[in-house]
Order: structure tokens, then sequence, then C-alpha cells
């Protein structure tokens, strides 16, 4: 994937577009939101920094999540946080246990397949996006996406089916 | 795309909407572009915080300054200053300590210089200690006193008692914590000057509980140059000469970490040479197929079986373990039991042989006196079988 140059405007552009929905990717990625908050905020920060100083990206929203995953790796000292913290949003309770399933299947899953699994399914980005942005093979992707995926489907007691 | 595709994406949407974050895109936007003005005038951000959060601390001062004007006239409570901030920054209070990063390097002594590795060297002779007057190491770690004097050195102030240590001689202070305990340690010497030594919990190192990955280790990841590594990380990296034999090979580490890897690079040492390898050596930090420095033979062995270490399957050659009959007795010290411990270190990394062979972890090593570094100067470091 080519490098191409992104000027700090179309950082803030990202940030307003996408901060949340990208913050909520993070948050299912390593678990906390505060955390989440704290590392989507430094990656937007250093995007915007990047951009500033003529940097390129191969992806700038994938350049943002990776940043991002990699910081809150990196703060993370094993303090896993409860899904479903003070700070989320209320919902009916039927909807509310599902989230929480999800997350504590998520939580469950090894980092790179957590990862992977979130920018899969909640980004909805395609597996060669993913791999630029994670600068790995596709097929360290697919692998992982495998695993993760049925990891998943044990957890939630989900039939694996057959491809459509 | 399946059934169950669908039914995770719904479900991924369904969870992210009751994920609600304090702040929205536009004022994150916003902080942004109020930085545009900063960066003018040439203000350096602080390695350690965002510029959001510091753009949001100094509106949360306002605004909680304005109320607190407004509402509690006389009130005596003055902002409080976070232990992350540098000097001069603006006083924040601690409601904006939720928007500071928490990942910090460890506390230890300005110019104390961090050792690394399973069994970091402390020289001391006629000249004096080296690496520095004060060392820092971690917890779980060993420190090696080598006299290199000529003459019998003296140390007094280990809980032990004193200690001799002949000319080209060594001893042991291992593991670490057991021997001294977290904190500064000051000795008496003579005839040559012992350096304090700074014990790093394990509780104060971002480092010390990340698990080595199949491409990488926390920030650091296989194929970023030392620049990009520097840049994830958030600061400095320190780039060893003399690492290891190879005219090409180097070692990168966190200067201010005990608890960092080794990050070994292939190149010139300069800020574009790629990492191709990353060691883990203290014990407790595990591997993403669960193997830790210290483990016997049988318990690598119950674990190289077992169907879920092998994560790194689809990597041609993953998973390769080997180890020769000679070991390094320094890490033999670290067995609970008395056992024969198999486990010197552990790490990830790509062969040596191009920047597109894959990566692979849980490659067991066991550090041999006849070659305790054969990396970067020849063959490939593992067999592949």
């Amino acid at each position: 994937m080519n490098h191409v140059g992104v000027g700090s405007d179309e950082v803030e552009a990202l940030a307003r577009t996408e901060y949340e929905r990208l913050v909520r990717a993070v948050t299912m990625a390593c678990g906390s939101l505060t955390l989440a908050e704290d590392a989507v905020q430094e990656a937007f920060a250093r995007a915007w920094r990047r951009a500033d100083e003529g940097g390129t990206f191969s992806h700038l929203a994938g350049w943002v999540v990776t940043v991002a995953l990699n910081q809150t790796r990196r703060v993370h000292r094993g303090d896993s946080s409860v899904p479903g913290g003070p700070s989320e949003r209320h919902s009916p309770n039927s909807d509310r246990t599902e989230a929480i399933a999800l997350r504590t299947a998520v939580a469950a899953l090894p980092t790179r397949q957590r990862e992977v699994i979130v920018m899969h399914y909640f980004l909805d980005w395609s597996i060669s996006m993913i791999a630029a942005s994670l600068d790995v093979s596709e097929g360290n992707v697919k692998n992982a996406l495998f695993r993760g995926r049925r990891s998943l489907a044990a957890q939630l007691s989900l039939d694996e089916g057959a491809p459509r | 795309m399946t059934d169950l595709d669908e039914r995770l994406s719904r479900r991924f949407r369904e969870a992210g909407d009751m994920i609600d974050p304090q702040l929205s895109g536009d004022e994150v936007a916003r902080s942004l572009g109020s930085r545009a003005l900063q960066t003018s005038s040439g203000v350096e951000r602080s390695k350690h915080r965002t510029l959001v959060g510091a753009g949001l601390a100094v509106f949360v001062v306002v605004v909680i300054g304005v109320l607190a004007l407004a509402l509690l006239p006389g009130d005596p409570h003055e902002p409080l200053t976070t232990p992350n901030d540098p000097p001069g920054t603006t006083p924040s209070t601690e409601a904006t300590t939720d928007f500071v990063p928490t990942g910090v390097t460890p506390r230890i002594p300005e110019g104390c210089v961090a050792l690394h590795g399973s069994d970091p060297w402390i020289t001391i002779h006629e000249n004096g200690p080296n690496p520095g007057l004060c060392v820092a190491i971690a917890a779980d770690g060993t420190a090696l006193i080598f006299n290199k004097g000529h003459d019998t050195v003296t140390i007094d102030g280990l809980p032990a008692g004193a200690i001799s240590i002949g000319s080209d001689d060594w001893r042991w202070i291992v593991p670490a914590v057991d021997h001294l305990g977290p904190g500064v340690h000051r000795f008496t010497s003579s005839p040559y000057v012992m350096p304090e030594i700074w014990v790093v919990p394990r509780s104060e190192s971002p480092l010390a509980t990340l698990p080595l990955e199949i491409e990488g280790f926390g920030p650091f990841r296989l194929g970023m140059t030392i620049q990009e590594a520097q840049a994830a990380w958030g600061g400095e990296l320190t780039v060893a000469e003399s690492f290891a034999p190879g005219p090409r090979c180097w070692g990168a580490s966190v200067p201010d970490d005990p608890y960092s890897p080794i990050l070994i690079v292939e190149g010139d040492g300069g800020p574009q040479s790629r990492i191709e390898q990353i060691w883990v050596e203290l014990p407790g930090q595990p591997s993403v197929g669960g193997i830790e420095v210290g483990m016997t033979e049988d318990e690598v062995r119950a674990r190289a079986m077992d169907a879920g270490y092998n994560l790194a399957q689809w990597a041609e050659g993953g998973n390769v373990l080997e180890w020769t009959d000679e070991g390094q007795a320094g890490i033999e010290l670290t067995a609970p039991d008395g056992q024969r411990v198999l486990v010197a270190a552990f790490l990830t990394g790509t062969e040596l042989s191009g920047p597109d062979a894959p990566p692979a972890s849980d490659r067991v090593r066991r550090l041999t006196v006849s070659s305790p570094n054969a990396f970067c100067s020849g063959p490939a470091p593992f067999s592949r079988s």
C-alpha cells in the first residue's frame, strides 16, 4: 500500500468524524474506555504532528488505530477493566447482557486476534487494510481472524454456519 | 460472508453503541486545531502527555476555576499537579488526570543507568565502576559484580554481610529482590568504588508485564526502524555498539527501564536500522505460548506440545525449540527447587536472511559458553526442523 501525504486538516477531519467510533473500537480491543480515550487522543495528536511535519500514511485511520493499540499495550498493566463500566450508555438489560458477553469473549482472545477481530467486525475493514495497518501479512490476518472467529463462536454459543 | 459473520458484525455494532466516549470528535478536532498555534510558536510537547490532554487540562482548569470563583468564593482548594506533570506545567485538577496517559518509564534516579538482560555486569576496577556510579536492575533479574582490578575488593552493605571478590573474579546477586529488596542500596567498598544499585520493582515498569508476541513486544514491532520504534515508544532508545560480534548487529533498549527487552537491530546502528529480533531474558515475562525464562525442559516440552501453543503455525519453522547440553550457569540459579533450568531466554524474530522472512516466536534458546551471541554475523541462530 502506498504511503501518501496527509495534511493536518485531514487529521482534524478524521477526528471530527471518526474519533468516537475509533474510541469504541479500541475500547473493545483493550477493555478500558478511559485507556482507549487516552490512547486515541494520543494517536490523533501524533498523527497531527506527523502530518504537520510532512509525514506520510498508508491509511490514516489505520495508522491512528494501530498507534492507539500500541499505546494501550504500553500502558496496560494487566488490570483488565470489566466491560460495561459506569461511563457506558444505559441500554435494555438484554442488550447489555449480550454486549458484555461479547466484550468478555473478545477480552479473552489473544491480543492480535482481539485487534484483528475488532477491526474486521466492528470497523468493517478489509483483510488487506488490516494487514497494512498492522504491518503484517494478509495470511497472518486471516489466521488470526479464523482463530478469533472460532473462539468467539464457541464462547458465545453461536453456530459457525456455512458460507453463503 | 457467513451467517456467523453477519451476527458477529451486528453484535459488535450493538456493543459499540453502548460505549459512550466522554468527548466528541468535534471537541478533539478543536483541541488538535489549537495545537497549531502552539507548534508555530515552537512549544515542544512533553513526550508523555497528549497534546489533547494538555489542551483539555487547560480548558478544564479554566472552566473549573470559573465555576469555583462563581460558586465557591474563598474556597481554599488549589489545583493539584499530577505526578506526570513536567516542571512548569500549568497545574491541573485531579479531574484532568483522566486525560493523562499513565504509561511512564520507571522513576529511576537521574544518572542511574538501567542494566538489561538476565545477567547484567557491574564492573569495578582501579578506574571506577562501569557503567556508572548508580545502576538500575530489575527486581527479578540478577546482577553480576565483576572485579576487573588487580586487587581483591571487599564490599559491605549486602544483607549477607561483607563479601570479597578476588581479582578477575565475580559474584552474582540473584535474584536481586531477594537479596536486596526494592529501592536504592548503597555500599562501602575498598579499594574500588562499588556503584549504588537501584532495584526497580516490576510494578513500576510498563514493560514488565507485557507478553512477547509473534510480531513484537509492546510498542516494539519486528521490522520497525529504530526511528519508528522510538516514535512508538515515545522516547529515546539506547543502541549498544558492541552488543554482538557481527558488524551489522546492534542491541537497542529503553535506557531508563531495566525491564526493557533487547531489540536486536541490523544495519549501521542508526535511525534506519531495523528490528530483527527481540530478546526477553527476565523471569516472569511470558511469551504468547506461555514459556518463561527459568522453565525446565519438561515444562517447555509440555507447552510446546500443547495445541494452543502453536500460534506461529502459519510461519514456516515457527515454534522451533533448540538447546544444547552445555548451558550457561547463571540462569540455573533461578530454579526454585534446584532443578536444572533450561530456558535462558526466549525471543521472537525473523531469520536474518531478509526482511520478508516471516516472524516466529517462542523459539527458546539456551545460552552457551561457546557461542553466547551468535547472531547477526553468521548463519541463522536456529535450525529448522
